[in-house]
Order: structure tokens, then sequence, then C-alpha cells
């Protein structure tokens, strides 16, 4: 054990461990996590409260931990296109693909929600084809607006609880929820500190790393990611900042988790210091109220009271609010909207936010792409374009 | 001086050389696989022409989709803001540009001192771009060029919707099948190219002067239902409607030689005034 010293020496910091944490069937922390007898759980939408599914306390060992669905690096979509034809969103066939291929062979189940039709249906195949030990769905109301659709949620999420009860025989107690509140709350925090050290002339860190980290914190115990986010945020503050950048833009549309796009838009000069994405900002803002008696009903308002995603009936002022909000905050040159082809909510609600914003002079781009975006060159012509267009 | 601006497009690659004043030579042909191959290859016919040499270039940008992949430019720059460059050096009155190549189509606003204002594209797909035009020629045996002369001796077009490249083949036939013409068709066909095309720039207002540029500015009918359904006149180019960016290309090669040279080349210039 001498050679300890030498061993901590030649780890990688907790920064560049975020940085590169390899994903699904290679994340060491999933692999711990099954080794200890954990079970893990995917969920897709932003809809799904991740802590009803992290603050259940199994037997023995067994502890729940929830991770977001991603497919990056899904090459082809073959055998997923057999059920969703390919005029369906490539996010719904590669992570059907994926599943369909092996490659989520750690979950033990999944919780869909009603976000999205596509997601949805894909659903359907995934219990018809792959049969998890456990399958759940959230209905998620199309309105946020009255109390009876807040109530509609709520006994949804409670539904989502019982099941785990009645296949595992287990529930959460009150006080596990707020342990698993006050971590999810600090998650926040510090995934806001991200954030804010992206704000200034000189970033710390480019969106490509942002979201990197963010990609991190979907595939990690929040506890765990939590004290290595402390680290790394040491690290960043001693970082110079970024100058080198042609312009600063904002990212928002579809949901983005595999840094490919990012690294494209950003290999044109471009930096994205900010988004209104449900993988990003609108994942992480918004905090559960601490020490509440009823912690479920909690967690439900925050998920039910965040900034909505394109598919609620209601909301596109508030959402246009937002963008402009963010884009004024980290002191944006232009706007980058993107759609998954297929993705209707976000093609549609682009639309209707890049007239808003370019009406009030900010410059914005809108992106047409596929999931894993292998057409590099096309959309570095129309990036490279809006950088000269904005550049003046 | 000689500034080199090398166009590499998805279909054909052009080359312009421009001495600061006027184009010097040019170049235009289809495009090789590799794109090094298309610039080398077109950069050489531009040279030949004028009898110059490589090493008479000052400065070289390259543009188009194979823009970065061009070993001997030193620099490049995206071809919407070369378009943009290159037209209004040819009518500085230019304030909308519609660009209709093999794979791309952009409607491109300029501002009134010659800057990129704006810019609408083809989404991912190439329905209604040259590609579409070039489908029905195949269909027909006939090369592109024969298409817009045998659209305008139509009298009135067939009955077709379908503006994706992959089935207006099946489309065509099925009118031939029907007793259209192929002149009918090729009317048709630019009737539903100039539409597309005018759908999709709705997100501004068309501000003369308009011009026209890429390949599928040769097709005069497709000239003519532009004009029809805009009511607005496209003003001639001095030029091959193919060449705009990589005369802009060229431009910019020049404006990057100048700062690059930095003051001595103003006091120069001065002195030449």
């Amino acid at each position: 054990m001498n050679t300890q010293t030498e061993q901590t020496d030649i780890r990688p910091s907790a920064l560049e461990e975020l940085l590169t944490l390899p994903l699904r069937g290679e994340n060491p922390y999933i692999l711990d996590w099954k080794a200890n007898g954990g079970k893990v759980f995917a969920y897709v939408c932003s809809y799904v409260p991740e802590e009803i599914i992290y603050a259940v306390k199994g037997v023995a060992k067994s502890r729940y931990l929830p991770v977001r669905l991603g497919a990056a690096g899904c090459n082809n979509t073959e055998d997923a296109d057999i059920d969703l034809s390919r005029c369906l969103c490539s996010f719904a066939r590669s992570t059907l693909q994926m599943g369909l291929d092996g490659a989520y062979s750690y979950l033990d189940g999944l919780v869909f929600s009603s976000s999205c039709e596509q997601m949805r249906r894909s659903f359907e195949f995934w219990r018809d084809k792959r049969h998890p030990d456990f399958l759940a769905m959230i209905s998620v109301p199309r309105t946020t607006d009255t109390n009876a659709h807040f109530e509609w949620y709520l006994e949804e999420i409670n539904n989502v609880r019982t099941k785990f009860g009645q296949k595992y025989g287990l529930l959460s107690s009150k006080a596990a929820l707020n342990e698993t509140i006050a971590i999810y709350n600090r998650f926040r925090e510090l995934m806001l500190t991200i954030y804010a050290l992206r704000l200034g002339d000189a970033p710390k860190l480019t969106g490509t790393q942002a979201l990197k980290i963010a990609q991190a914190g979907f595939n990690m115990p929040k506890e765990i990611f939590n004290t290595k986010l402390e680290a790394a945020i040491e690290e960043i503050m001693q970082r110079p900042g970024i100058t080198d950048y042609r312009a600063r833009v904002l990212l928002a549309g579809s949901p983005v988790d595999d840094p490919a796009l990012v690294e494209i838009i950003e290999g044109t000069g471009a930096l994205v210091v900010t988004d209104a994405l449900c993988t990003g900002r609108k994942f992480i803002e918004g905090m559960v109220d601490e020490g509440s008696d009823d912690p479920v009903r909690a967690i439900a308002k925050r998920y039910f009271s965040k900034e909505t995603c394109p598919r609620m009936m209601d909301g596109t002022d508030s959402r246009v609010a937002y963008v402009k909000r963010l884009a004024k905050e980290a002191n944006v040159d232009g706007v980058i909207f993107q759609y998954i082809t297929f993705c209707d909510n976000h093609n549609i609600e682009n639309i209707i936010e890049s007239r808003a914003l370019e009406k009030e002079g900010i410059p914005t781009l809108t992106l047409e792409r596929e999931y894993q975006p292998k057409d590099v060159g096309r959309l570095r012509t129309r990036v490279q374009a809006f950088m000269e267009r904005i550049n003046k | 001086m000689l500034f080199a601006g090398i166009d590499i497009g998805s279909s054909s690659a052009q080359a312009v050389l421009f001495n600061g004043e006027r184009i010097v030579s040019w170049a235009s042909m289809a495009a090789r696989p590799i794109p090094e191959q298309s610039a080398r290859l077109v950069l050489d016919a531009a040279l030949k022409k004028c009898s110059a040499s490589e090493e008479d270039i000052d400065f070289c940008i390259s543009t188009g989709y194979g823009r970065e992949k061009i070993s001997f430019a030193l620099d490049n720059v995206s071809e919407i803001s070369c378009l943009v460059k290159g037209a209004f050096r040819l009518n500085p009155n230019t304030r909308t540009l519609i660009d209709i190549g093999a794979q791309d189509n952009k409607v491109i606003r300029v501002t009134a001192d010659g800057r990129l204002q704006d810019f609408v594209m083809n989404d991912k797909c190439a329905a209604g771009s040259g590609r579409f035009l070039e489908r029905i020629a195949r269909t027909f045996g006939l090369s592109i060029s024969e298409l817009g002369p045998l659209a305008l001796r139509a009298d009135q077009p067939a009955p077709m919707q379908n503006s994706c490249p992959v089935y207006v083949a099946f489309d065509a036939l099925s009118r031939m099948a029907e007793g259209w013409t192929k002149a009918s068709i090729a009317l048709s066909a630019a009737h539903i190219l100039a539409k597309r095309l005018i759908a999709g720039s709705r997100k501004f207002n068309i501000e003369q002067a308009l011009c026209l540029t890429g390949g599928v500015a040769k097709n005069e009918a497709v000239v003519k239902a532009l004009e029809a359904f805009l009511g607005l006149p496209i003003q001639p180019l001095p030029v091959d409607s193919q060449i705009v960016g990589a005369l802009g290309a060229a431009i910019f090669a020049q404006d990057q030689y100048d700062s690059a040279v930095g003051s001595r080349a103003e006091i120069n210039y001065g002195m030449c005034r």
C-alpha cells in the first residue's frame, strides 16, 4: 500500500473524469452500483422525477439509480426502423435500436412518460421485444395551469411509486425522500454554478465541456457526482477563461444529450455559453421545497412548475420570455435553434421562438438535424454562415 | 496582384482569378469526388486560360461544401457570405439573392453596405433543388441545360406536385403515360421549384434588386416562373451565374491580403490614386 500516493498522483482529476466518463455498459459507476446489488432504471424525459427512483431504499444493499436514457454513439437504426418508421424521430429510433442491441443490458427497467408521442409509442416495442423487468409510464397532462392537472400528474407519480412497491416490495420513506431532495437540490445548485462560470466575457468552459459534465450527471449517482463536481468546479475556477471565440450563442430546441452536435457548432468558432434545453438548463432550474411534510407533492410541484416543454398546450409566451432572459443573462450574440427531423413540437416551437427573438433584434439560426448528426458538412456551412452574419 | 476564389459545390467546381478590379479568368467543371482534386483541376484550368501560374496567386480562399478540404487555400468562407460578396460587387443595388445549387437552396438578404443580413436555406432534404431538375432531365435522357428551353415550349404545366428528387421520376413517367408532353412536365418542374423556393423564403420580404445565382439560374423557365410568382424582375448578371460564389471568395482573398499586408497597402493604394 506504499504505492498509494503514486496511484493518487496518476488518477485523473475530478474534472477530467467527468469530461471523459464512459457511457452505458462501460460506465464504472453503473458497474459498481450493479456489483453492489443496486438496480438501475432509465427514464426518458425531464417529466420523470429522478428523485422518486433514487429515494427507494431497498432491502440489504439494493439501491435504485435513475439514469437518463441516451443513445450517444448510436451508428445505425436498421432494426428499430422495422418497428418505428424512418419518418419518426431518430432519438426514439436510436434508443430503441440500442435497446434491441442489448446496449442497456445493465438496466432493470425503464420509466417512460407521455411527453412526446414518438417516445411514448416506442414504449410498446420496449415492452414487447425487450421485456424489461420493470416498465412504467407516466401520463403527463398537456396543461400546467390548473390544480386538477397538477393532481393528475401527482397521482401518476404516485402510481409509479406504487408499481415499484408492488414489484419489489419497497417504497421510499418520507425521510429517504427528503434526504434525496437535499442531494438533488445540491446537484442543481452546483450545475447552476457551471452555468454561472460560462457567463462572463471569458467563459471558463466550452459548451461541449459543459454538456459532457451534464451527461456525466445523468449517468452517475448524484451523491458521488456532487462530490466530483465540487472538486471539478475548484479546478475550473483555476483555469484561464476562453477568449478566442467568434461569437457567444445560446442553444435551444430538441433535447441534446450528445456532445457531437455542440462540437460541430463550436468547431466554427462559436461558443455555446448557455442553453434552453430540457437536457440542460431546464433540467436543473427550480428547487424542490425541502423539509416538506409531503415530499412527493413537493417533488411533483417542482417538475410541474419548471419551464415547460413545447409539448404543453400552454406556456409559449413564457418559453419565449425564458429564452430572452437567458440570452440577455449570458450576453449572447445569437441563438441557435435545432430540432431532430420529425420532432414536431420543437420544429414548430423553433419557428415561433425565433420569430419573436428576431423581432427584438436577436439573430437566430434554425438547424434540422438527426439525433446523431452525421451530415457534419451541411451543419457546419449553416453555422459558419451564421457566425459570418453575426460577426459583422 | 492576383486573387483566387475556389468554390467546390456538390455537383460543380468553379475557380475565379481576380486582379482586384476585374475577373481575369475563370473556369467551371463537374465536381470530382475528392474536393482537393476538383479544386486543383478547376484552378489549373482558370490559370491556363490567362497563362498564369500558381506562383502568381497572392491569396486564395475556398468556399462551397468542400471548402475545408482544400490544402492550398489559406482560409475558407461559407458560400453564403461569398455569394453576398460576389453579387454585391457585380451589382451594389442587390438586396436579395436567390441561389439554387445542386443540393442547397438559399435566399439571402443583403444590407445596403453589402453585408450578409440574414439567410434561409432548405433543411436536410434536397427537394426542389438542382438535383430535382437533374433527375427529370435524366428521365428524359436530356442534359440539364436542355430542360429550360424545353419547358419554354410548353403551353401549360402538367399537373405535378412532388418536389422530391427521388419520386419525381416516377411522377414524370406517370404524367407522360397520361399523355402530357415532356415540355409540360419540364415547365411544371420549373414551377414546383420556384414555388417551393418562395415558400421557404417567406421569413422575410424579398426586396429589390433581386439577383439569381447558381446553376439553376441558367434555366430560363425557372427564372420566368420566379419572376411571375414574385411579381418582381430578376436582375441579369454580367457574369456566369455559377461563378458568383467563387468571385466572392476571390474578393475575400483580396480583403484578407490587404489586411494582412496592413497599412502599407493602404498607403500604396493612396499613392496610386
